[in-house]
């Protein structure tokens, strides 16, 4: 096994509604869509988070589409106006998410 | 079968321009909508309309569309819009004004209201509603600010009885993005507030629709290397079918990609539970959703399922805040980070000498973490990073004193610095967004047309009409407040939550 990071099997695009922001990815083949599902559960997407976010993480699977939709509570430093953050609509915590390592086999090749 | 060809020709106030002229020109459609309002943009119409009354609406809609109206009326292609913001009806004179002007003689706009609530504050007093937030579940009463403006988020009932009452434009105010598109599929399929399903699929036509570009491949995450052509890109068309399926594309001879994984992340796309993505008209479910790759930029999507419309309309509060300041400096080679940091603590230092106060303050080192924070891979010693500087204060006086000392730091402070296109700051108002419900049995909607027959560039008479009578999602259903003569409004079940 090795690990790479979660862009390497997964894309998607985030955005915000108040201090909520959403992030939803996408499995890039179906295979891996069973890898995201075991290994980028709420809780490590918390983690992965840190301070950025206060509230909890809620995960919705879509396994018709190879996606999963991650909610992430009190994660915008008030959100949109409020927020002093460089990024306060979360338009790049997709990115961000993608950054998380994943445990693929050694003859993984995106 | 029949089907009717949607485009998607604004992503927000501030999209492309020309992207109405392409979709107009590139080939044929039935209806094209352009969405202009995001929550806090209400309140910056607000301001404008305090000033002048006759303002409040997306003031450039008109220069917008002026080159494309020929377009319009000759291709016979209908326009929806929610460009009148906090006043559809002066938005539509203005445009009518335009028309006629340019000589063009038949012309009907038709113009929803009803969403706006800060008049009926006024008239009943804050103090008679309970506008609670939605995420939160807090009170009204702790809204910190002035209250600026509050909107209900219609739905699209009124915009198909516009377009059954002759309309060839359609101007809203606050409405769910996506009914804009699902107004003229009621209005051409007849469907009623029972057809759940297909309420429901015409909301995601829409949900797809309003974001513009995002569906075409712009602000595309899964291979923007693929995508061709992006300085000519094609916005998005929906070709719906009577049972709700629908063919997303764009025009042939432009620029973008139409694909399962480019429509898949504009689906999610600021929603929340995907098994109850709630619009005021109905309750979509995406769990069974099918897309199907037709090839040529060409994507078939079905079987989005409908549940009941909720028994609320979503409300935007905005609210005064204070003002935002925030400025920097570029730091270079060597140690910059360590330099940025030592510009943070001295521009502190500087403040508390002159007395400045803030509420909350905030340092990003752009080039290092200043975006992502502790996920971020950090380099250890860049060529170059920019410190920004953001601070929160009550007062306009302060925030321009520190604005004003920003500037000092060239000479005064931390050596290799250089500041970013030579700008001071200049302060931000801040006007908060506070989400709320309210029950369906408070709203009016009133759908109007106006003819440029008949038009003499008078107040615009409205024909009113409630939505109850328009077929809107007013089933009535359980309140759970006991009817009095003055409820207080915007206090449902706690529980629901809407996601538009």
């Amino acid at each position: 096994m090795k690990k790479v990071p979660l862009a390497h099997l997964a894309h998607g695009r985030s955005g915000d509604k108040g201090d909520i922001c959403n992030c939803a990815i996408f499995a890039r083949k179906p295979d891996y869509y069973k890898i995201i599902y075991e290994q980028v559960t709420a809780k490590r997407v918390k983690e992965h988070f840190g301070d950025f976010c206060k509230g909890e993480v809620q995960r919705f699977d879509l396994p018709k589409l190879h996606g999963f939709n991650f909610l992430l509570n009190q994660a915008l430093d008030g959100g949109g106006t409020a927020s002093l953050r460089i990024d306060p609509l979360g338009k790049t915590y997709a990115a961000a998410l993608l950054r998380l390592e994943v445990m693929v086999p050694e003859s993984f090749s995106d | 079968m029949k089907n009717v060809r949607i485009g998607g020709a604004l992503g927000f106030w501030g999209d492309r321009r020309d992207a109405i002229l392409d979709i107009l020109n590139g080939g044929p459609l039935d209806y094209v909508m352009m969405d202009y309002l995001s929550e806090v943009t209400l309140s910056i119409l607000q301001k404008q309309r305090l000033k002048n009354p006759q303002m409040g609406y997306a003031h450039d809609f008109v220069s917008t569309i002026k080159p494309a109206l020929k377009l319009i009326v000759e291709k016979r292609v209908k326009l929806i819009t929610n460009a009148g913001g906090l006043n559809p009806a002066a938005c539509a004179q203005a445009l009518m004004a335009m028309a006629k002007a340019e000589g063009f003689g038949q012309l009907k706009i038709g113009v929803v209201q009803g969403d706006d609530l800060f008049s009926l504050i006024e008239k009943k007093g804050a103090d008679k509603f309970d506008f609670f937030h939605m995420e939160t579940g807090a009170s009204q009463n702790l809204i910190p600010g002035k209250i600026l403006s509050a909107n209900a988020y219609l739905g699209a009932f009124p915009i198909a009885r516009a377009l059954s009452m002759g309309a060839d434009i359609v101007i809203t105010g606050r409405v769910n993005d996506a009914a804009l598109a699902l107004g003229p599929l009621i209005y051409e399929f007849g469907w009623n507030e029972n057809d759940l399903d297909l309420l429901a699929s015409g909301t995601i036509a829409g949900h797809l629709l309003e974001c513009g570009g995002q569906a075409t491949g712009g602000n595309f995450n899964g291979g923007w290397q693929s995508v061709p052509d992006l300085a000519h890109l094609g916005f998005p068309i929906a070709e719906v079918s009577e049972d709700g399926s629908f063919v997303m594309t764009i025009h042939p001879g432009f620029g973008g990609l139409v694909t399962p994984a480019v429509l898949k992340e504009q689906l999610l796309y600021e929603v929340g539970d995907p098994s109850k993505y709630l619009v005021a008209d109905v309750t979509c479910d995406l769990t069974d959703l099918e897309m199907e790759d037709l090839g040529l930029n060409r994507v078939l999507i079905k079987s989005v399922r409908g549940g009941p419309a909720p028994i609320q309309y979503k409300v935007s509060v905005c609210y005064e805040g204070g003002y935002k300041v925030s400025g920097g400096l570029i730091y270079t080679w060597p140690n910059c980070v360590a330099k940025a940091r030592a510009g943070g603590e001295l521009f502190l230092g500087r403040l508390k000498k002159l007395g400045l106060k803030f509420k909350d303050h905030r340092f990003s080192i752009l080039g290092y973490d200043g975006v992502h924070g502790l996920m971020s891979r950090k380099v250890e010693d860049p060529d170059e990073v920019y410190m920004r500087l953001s601070f929160l204060v009550d007062d306009l006086p302060t925030a321009e004193k520190i604005a004003r000392e920003l500037t000092t730091h060239v000479l005064c402070g931390i050596p290799s610095a250089c500041s970013l296109d030579g700008g001071r700051a200049t302060p931000q108002k801040q006007i908060l967004h506070w989400p709320s419900l309210i029950p369906k049995s408070m709203i009016e909607s009133k759908i109007s047309v106006i003819d440029s027959a008949t038009w003499e560039g008078v107040t615009l008479e409205a024909s009113t009409m409630t939505t109850a009578t328009v077929g809107a999602a007013i089933t009535e259903p359980t309140i759970t407040e006991p009817a009095t003569n003055e409820p207080v409004l915007g206090k449902p079940a706690p529980t629901r939550r809407a996601v538009i």
